[in-house]
């Protein structure tokens, strides 16, 4: 421990003897370690962090599945009641649907995200209130009887300024008063990750909650999201199989709603709708990209300790004269390095703790409500960033450490040039480092490249309708407590209002966003249609308004756009697109053809159009089935308006906002962005893996020109008496620029062309991440090591200069 | 070994060290032998490249002979692992470098205080001994100077101290005043023979006769080999 000690000692003093090395090592691991805390920082709190519940592990998410379809949807209240009763698998089964609610009082109205929850929500995830309590079996028994809820941590404080005598107290929500009973725990975010609702409410007060058709006891409206959780013992398998039972009851006893349709089981922690699966092939490419760039920064700094171990050679002799064995010299350099990588994680660990927060907001995922992820600093990710120190260090530390402990003792001591060889191949090795750095850094400079083509090509592909001048904005009249016909009326008039605005050229509205990162689907049956064997016909859909076709820039290529025929009373139409057209009608004018929702009493629906394909749900899918309903037949009281504008749309934003809000002062809109914006969530991942490859990628040229930097600017200190004969025989200065550019020009040269052999095999296994781009695209490798090169040439250019300057009397005095 | 004859501290018998260059062999020793009793003083001298310094690295265990044998205080040494050598080297060897070799990020206790670190000695016992070696050569006033704050013969005083702090069985110095003034070099070679004096074995590699002098025994080096003094004397006239 004594000289463990001294070797601390020892390595401090050093630390603060050559100042400029410790900010160079210390900055560089500081990025390295950085980068790496920064993203396991985000794989920490997405992919490992366990929900904050009881238990977590026993926690599984239940989804519907159709037969001869690989989608997965939601639940209808007596579905969910049914496997509730009837399961001997889970000790407990929740329902939960996220909603915009409005909270109103104190003169503020605003929009928050809301969850209607099972009455067993708290229970059975194990959550106790902060303050006051959860719900009551007897609060989710009958509808509209218990208007209660319970609020987050996060709105208390910063709703309510963390009034303590909020319970008891009437809030309204959605034009209704609701009694606050409890105040979640701070931890509490709900049980999926990023959506944290602000207040919970019983599912039986859903009518109140989210005005509009009641939705309790119905079995064809799917709309509740289910979790159980396993009773000890019990496996996924097993609970699929019990529940399989009872779908194959359900399909039974309901043909109609529940014919093909089954239930699939996974775990909360790995869901195939979450944001975990969306985000594990970015954050796996991520890790690998970090990682590259620490093995960038341990071999900057392995070269730095190389040449500096050149520059203790007598210091490391006369140890070893003294006695020091070899193995007590290399723990004393590995103190040295161990304690530059503790210090450069201490900062990397500093800077993680608020990157992935300011990145994550830089990102700005573009989602109705804010996506909340928790980056606190934990214990996993404390104990991640000292294991990684302790592991660069020794990876950064040993080699050097080895090299500098082989002494010619004889020579080093009698302060001779000699031991030539040696010094060759400490150099050889700080020039093998350097080609290394070059080719990680082409790598990850080509990967980021295609990314960015990637995220470009995605940009390109066309939605099909016209994003550019197009606005949007979302508003909800059912939650001020307007009823059907008061809605109906205030949309008219708004459409009214909002086309006469200057600069405005056409408006009209429509329940969802296209590509907003939610899509409705409707069962339906088709006059005529034979469905095949194991065959729904579960089509997405969008209810919207007159001119919808005009005003989002959509080509009717048959029939017509949806106008003043298509109100309540007339006979109920319907525009499909092409692909709709093409799969139930081929080869057949679908113009006049009939089809309604499945079991659906009322009179048939005629198809009056036919709209060009498009984009629904994601940018890059493959073409699906879509139709149009008609909103003046089918209400909806949220809704979203769409303005098409003369100019740049961002211009008439604020004017079509204060006009909503003209004819209800007290109206929430949210939001309101243009359409060009919107679209930004579906390309969500393609924009951060660009951004943030982008990042790394100039980080990594950064580290590969400090590192060659270094090496050539020693290369020029050790060669000065060579370069000083040379020019005392009546060499130039452009013969001594050359060969000391051309040396760093070498080692560039060699690095590029393995990179690109590297890049070319690595970059074949992301191609299925890539869009538009080949994962061998020639001009992103070729931009990507012609910039490198360049780079690589201002690197050595600035100690090639220097070596220009020496004076060759200096230099041949120069001991 | 002669039955009789003391034993001596350390021995060579037929010590060959041969250089392997891609071109060349360099016979830097061609088959030395030599005694040194316990308690002796001996110079080796000779002309430039005649393999003083070399005889010193293989007397040292900084290097290793290409034949014959070393025997230290009646154990060879002459195959030992690198390790083995560096431990005889901490407990068994004093160095005294004609470029002093302190370490310059190290006070002057910290350098004599080194080679007893090495040797894992608790720190009260090194702080005795380290006292006890600076006041010995009279730089304990200076204790908490850095090597760069001390003239050259202060240097040498230092590292004197620190090859005797460990108590070696035989101090070796390799031209311990080629860096020094005459003053200097008087003092410091004044210190060694008070040292002899005491008792310490004192083996010293130096070119001038002046100091060569201080010693019991001169041994004279030419070509790798020891030889007469005319040998010597005849070359240099030649």
């Amino acid at each position: 421990m004594n000289s463990l000690a001294q070797d601390f000692r020892y390595g401090v003093r050093l630390l603060f003897k050559n100042p400029g090395f410790t900010f160079v090592a210390v900055l560089s691991l500081a990025l390295g370690i950085g980068a790496n805390a920064t993203i396991f920082s985000f794989v920490n709190a997405i992919l490992l962090r366990p929900l904050p519940v009881e238990e977590p592990d026993q926690l599984v998410r239940l989804y519907t599945t159709s037969a001869g379809s690989d989608r997965i949807g939601a639940f209808s209240h007596q579905d969910y009641l049914d496997i509730r009763e009837h399961n001997n698998a889970l000790s407990g089964l929740i329902a939960e649907r996220l909603k915009p609610m409005s909270l109103s009082g104190d003169g503020q109205n605003e929009i928050i995200p809301g969850a209607i929850v099972s009455g067993n929500y708290f229970s059975v995830l194990g959550v106790q209130a902060a303050q006051g309590r959860t719900f009551l079996p007897e609060e989710d028994q009958t509808p509209n009887t218990h208007p209660v809820a319970v609020v987050s941590y996060g709105l208390w404080q910063r709703r309510f300024g963390s009034d303590p005598n909020l319970l008891g107290k009437t809030v309204s929500l959605s034009g209704h008063g609701f009694t606050v009973i409890g105040i979640a725990p701070q931890n509490f975010t709900g049980t999926t990750l990023g959506q944290t609702p602000d207040v919970w409410v019983p599912l039986m007060m859903q009518a109140q909650a989210v005005p509009g058709p009641t939705m309790i006891n119905s079995r064809d409206m799917r709309w509740l999201n289910v979790t159980g959780r396993l009773k000890p013992g019990v496996t996924i398998a097993q609970a699929q199989s019990s529940i399989n039972a009872i779908a194959k009851q359900l399909a039974e006893q309901s043909p109609k709603t529940n014919a093909g349709t089954g239930v699939s089981i996974h775990s909360v922690s790995n869901t195939p709708d979450g944001p975990k699966k969306m985000m594990f092939p970015v954050l796996g490419v991520l890790t690998i990209v970090v990682g590259l760039i620490l093995l960038i920064a341990c071999a900057n700094i392995a070269n730095l300790l190389l040449a500096r171990a050149a520059a203790r050679r007598k210091e490391i002799g006369i140890r070893l004269a003294l006695g020091a064995s070899r193995v007590r010299l290399i723990r004393q350099l590995l103190t040295e390095s161990l304690m530059l990588s503790v210090l450069g994680g201490t900062v990397g660990l500093l800077a993680a703790v608020w990157t992935p927060g300011l990145l994550f907001a830089a990102l700005k995922p573009p989602t109705a409500f804010p996506i909340v992820i928790d980056f606190t600093l934990d214990r996993r990710m404390l104990t991640f960033t000292i294991i990684l120190s302790l592991v660069t260090g020794l990876i950064f530390g040993l080699l050097p450490a080895l090299n500098a402990s082989k002494l010619d003792l004889t020579s080093v001591l009698k302060d001779e040039a000699g031991a030539l060889g040696r010094a060759t191949r400490r150099s050889n090795l700080r020039s093998v480092l350097v080609v290394a750095q070059v080719t990680l850094s082409l790598v990850l400079l080509i990967s980021s490249g295609l990314f960015i083509r990637s995220l470009q090509g995605a940009q390109a592909i066309n939605p099909g309708f016209d994003a550019d001048k197009l606005l949007v904005m979302s508003y909800n009249v059912g939650l001020q407590g307007y009823d059907e016909a008061k809605g109906k009326v205030f949309n008219r008039e708004l459409i009214e209002r909002v086309s006469n605005l200057p600069g405005v050229t056409s408006a009209s509205l429509a329940e969802s966003i296209p590509l907003g990162g939610s899509s409705n689907q409707l069962k339906i049956e088709v006059e005529g249609y034979q469905l095949k064997p194991n065959e729904t016909l579960s089509i997405d859909y969008n209810t919207v308004g007159k001119e919808y076709f005009k005003t989002m820039g959509i080509p009717v290529l048959k029939g017509r756009d949806f106008n003043d025929q298509d109100r309540e009373g007339a006979e109920g139409s319907v525009i499909v697109n092409e692909t709709m057209a093409k799969r139930l009608w081929p080869g057949v004018d679908p113009i006049g053809k009939r089809l309604k929702p499945l079991g659906s009493t009322k009179p048939y629906l005629q198809v009056v159009g036919v709209a060009k394909n498009g984009k629904y749900r994601r940018l890059k899918e493959d073409p699906l089935s879509f139709m149009y309903l008609a909103l003046d037949r089918s209400y909806s009281p949220g809704v979203s308006l769409y303005v098409r504008t003369a100019g740049d749309p961002q211009n008439s934003l604020e004017t079509v906002r204060q006009a909503v809000q003209t004819m209800d002062k007290n109206l929430p809109v949210y939001n309101a962005k243009t359409m060009t914006e919107s679209i930004g969530l579906s390309l969500f991942d393609q924009r951060m893996a660009a951004t943030l490859l982008g990042f790394f990628g100039l980080l990594a040229l950064i580290l590969a020109a400090i590192g060659l930097y270094g090496v050539m600017a020693y290369s020029v200190g050790q060669r000065r008496r060579e370069l000083g004969i040379r020019m005392a025989l009546g060499a130039q200065k452009s013969n001594v620029l050359k060969l000391v550019v051309g040396q760093g020009l070498k080692l560039t040269l060699i690095g590029t062309a393995i990179g690109l052999i590297a890049a070319f095999g690595l970059m074949r296994l992301a191609s299925s991440m890539l869009y538009g781009v080949s994962a061998s695209d020639p001009l992103t490798f070729a931009g990507a090591a012609l910039l490198l090169v360049f780079v690589a040439l201002l690197a050595s250019f600035i100690p090639a200069r220097k070596a220009t300057k020496v004076d060759p009397m200096v230099a041949l005095r120069f001991q | 070994m002669s039955k009789f004859a003391p034993q001596p501290l350390l021995r060579l018998e037929g010590v060959k060290k041969i250089f392997l260059t891609e071109e060349m062999e360099t016979h830097a020793l061609a088959g030395i032998g030599l005694d040194i009793i316990k308690g002796e003083y001996v110079s080796i001298t000779g002309p430039s490249g005649c393999g003083k310094s070399t005889l010193l690295s293989v007397l040292g265990l900084l290097d290793s002979p290409s034949e014959g044998h070393y025997w230290l205080n009646g154990k060879s040494v002459s195959n030992l692992s690198a390790s083995e050598r560096a431990r005889i080297r901490n407990r068994e060897i004093g160095f005294i470098f004609q470029s002093f070799n302190l370490i310059g990020d190290l006070n002057v206790f910290e350098n004599v205080e080194l080679p007893l670190t090495y040797r894992g000695i608790g720190g009260a016992e090194r702080k005795k001994r380290v006292n006890e070696a600076l006041e010995k050569v009279g730089m304990a006033h200076r204790a908490k100077h850095l090597p760069g704050q001390l003239s050259g013969g202060q240097q040498q005083r230092v590292a004197v101290a620190r090859a005797v702090a460990g108590q070696p069985l035989i101090l070796l110095a390799d031209e311990p005043t080629g860096n020094l003034d005459s003053t200097n070099g008087e003092s410091v070679m004044t210190l060694l023979r008070d040292l002899h004096k005491e008792g310490s074995t004192i083996c010293m590699v130096t070119h001038d006769p002046r100091y060569a002098d201080y010693a019991d025994r001169t041994i004279h080096l030419f070509d790798g080999q020891v030889v007469q003094p005319e040998v010597v004397e005849r070359a240099e006239v030649a």
